[in-house]
């Protein structure tokens, strides 16, 4: 074998790469060959040398910097949290999946609440029926005042951060919204036809709390979403 | 007798606590080397490095912990492979930061976490290529070795292999970038051929090759005594 064609198989001969023939002849060239033997060796002690280079380690100074800058408004990439304040699985839907599942939510909570009023509504008689009216009817006054309170400052709040959504979860995000406003509508349509009707008024009331809850959830996704947004330029 | 792994969690509690690094002896100090030189041979593979996988996922949801382990285990090999672009520790730090910052900030881009170490090698390389290519490096790799002699020597061994080891990193500084790379990664970090084509995407072929043509680079300049 040839000094060049050894040459090429040297480094893998050091590294125990080749076969037991090219070993071989590889051996047998290197015994005959003080050239190739003199580049083995050099070869071989500039390897050594390399493993034994001192290892440097960074200074504690490294990590706490990199950990402000990670922390840091600038990285918004990143939101450092600590293991504990983790949340629940359901959150890191996507979008247009949590809220879908939440119109859903929204459906089932209206049958619910409806069969259980009517199952309670049948069951009393009529003195304590009347009683009951009185008090139930004034509660519920009491309780779609606030609702629609909290619904007007949660629509405003969401109406100032508008254009913060993507277009299409915004889209997905009014459909959802007149579902719900449609179930009100007709709530409050049979309360103010009858208005004595704990029914009706039990689904209004529900209507309301959905609403309240989805308006809430979507001021949440806004301002996660604008994060977002600001961490896309941040890059 | 310390573990490497009780090693570790001790550093931890000894950062946390807010005591220097250099309150650990030198004995533990070669233990976590030993420890970091075991896995080099292991690192591009993540094949049941089931930790590694906790970690990188526990990262992308931005958990500190995860992302503060990432970062104990790779910070030195890291921070050796970019040192010896730059051969100024000052600078190779400020890199380090800014290697670890796209690493954990573009973590939620890489698509096979089996790829995590390449991936991260490359980028590392990446940053050091384009630190190289900027106009204040010009200065900076002028730098003798002055300031790199007291770090890289060891006490304990003769003057002799002091000087060794010091044309060695001279021959290695003097290297054209891309032989540098492959020698780094194969002869002092201990990366296999085929990680480093994964690395650079190269073929193992190109890597074998370039690996021959840096190793006959530096015994030329040993011995020719190019470098000073």
């Amino acid at each position: 074998m040839k000094c060049s064609s050894v040459r090429k198989l040297i480094s893998d001969y050091i590294d125990n790469n080749l076969d037991s023939k090219k070993t071989f002849t590889v051996e047998r060239h290197l015994d005959t060959c003080p050239d190739c033997k003199h580049l083995l060796e050099d070869f071989q002690g500039i390897i050594k040398d390399a493993k034994d280079l001192k290892e440097i380690s960074p200074s504690e100074k490294t990590w706490l910097e990199l950990k402000a800058k990670l922390e840091s408004k600038d990285q918004r990439t990143l939101e450092l949290k600590p293991r504990r304040e983790k949340r629940f699985s359901f959150l890191i839907y996507p979008p247009k999946l949590k809220y879908a599942l939440s119109s859903a939510l929204l459906a089932a909570v209206i049958v619910v609440a409806v069969t259980v009023g009517l199952k309670n509504w049948r069951g009393k008689n009529v003195l304590e029926r009347e009683a009951l009216q009185k008090y139930t009817l004034a509660k519920l006054n009491e309780a779609e005042h606030h609702y629609q309170l909290a619904i007007k400052a949660l629509g405003e709040a969401l109406y100032a951060q508008e254009g913060n959504i993507d277009p299409q979860i915004a889209k997905v995000f009014r459909a959802n919204l007149e579902i719900i406003d449609s179930s009100i509508l007709t709530c409050r349509q049979i309360v103010l036809q009858e208005p004595d009707n704990f029914e009706a008024r039990n689904y209004l009331l529900t209507a309301y709390r959905g609403k309240v809850d989805f308006l809430n959830g979507m001021i949440e996704m806004q301002k996660s979403s604008s994060q977002k947004k600001e961490l896309k330029t941040s890059i | 007798m310390f573990t490497p792994t009780a090693l570790e969690t001790s550093k931890c509690q000894i950062r946390r606590s807010g005591v220097q690094f250099g309150t650990i002896s030198l004995e533990e100090e070669k233990l976590v080397m030993v420890q970091q030189r075991e896995e080099r041979g292991k690192v591009t593979d993540l094949n049941g490095d089931s930790i590694l996988k906790d970690l990188i996922k526990r990262s992308r949801e931005g958990e500190v912990q995860a992302i503060e382990a990432i970062y104990a285990r790779y910070n030195r090999s890291l921070l050796n492979l970019v040192f010896r672009y730059t051969y100024n520790r000052e600078v190779a730090e400020d890199l380090l930061q800014d290697v670890f910052l796209k690493i954990f900030t573009k973590l939620h881009t890489l698509k096979n976490e089996e790829t995590f170490v390449s991936w991260m090698y490359r980028i590392a390389i990446n940053t050091c290529f384009s630190y190289l290519r900027g106009s204040k490096n010009q200065l900076q790799r002028t730098i003798p070795l002055d300031d790199v002699e007291g770090k890289i020597g060891d006490e304990a061994s003769e003057a002799g292999d002091r000087i060794m080891k010091k044309s060695l990193e001279n021959a290695i500084q003097s290297l054209p970038n891309k032989l540098r790379t492959i020698f780094l990664l194969h002869d002092v970090q201990g990366f296999k051929h085929e990680e480093i084509a994964g690395i650079l995407r190269c073929s193992v072929g190109t890597s074998k090759s370039q690996l021959f043509k840096a190793r006959m680079k530096i015994r030329d300049l040993l011995e020719n005594k190019q470098v000073s």
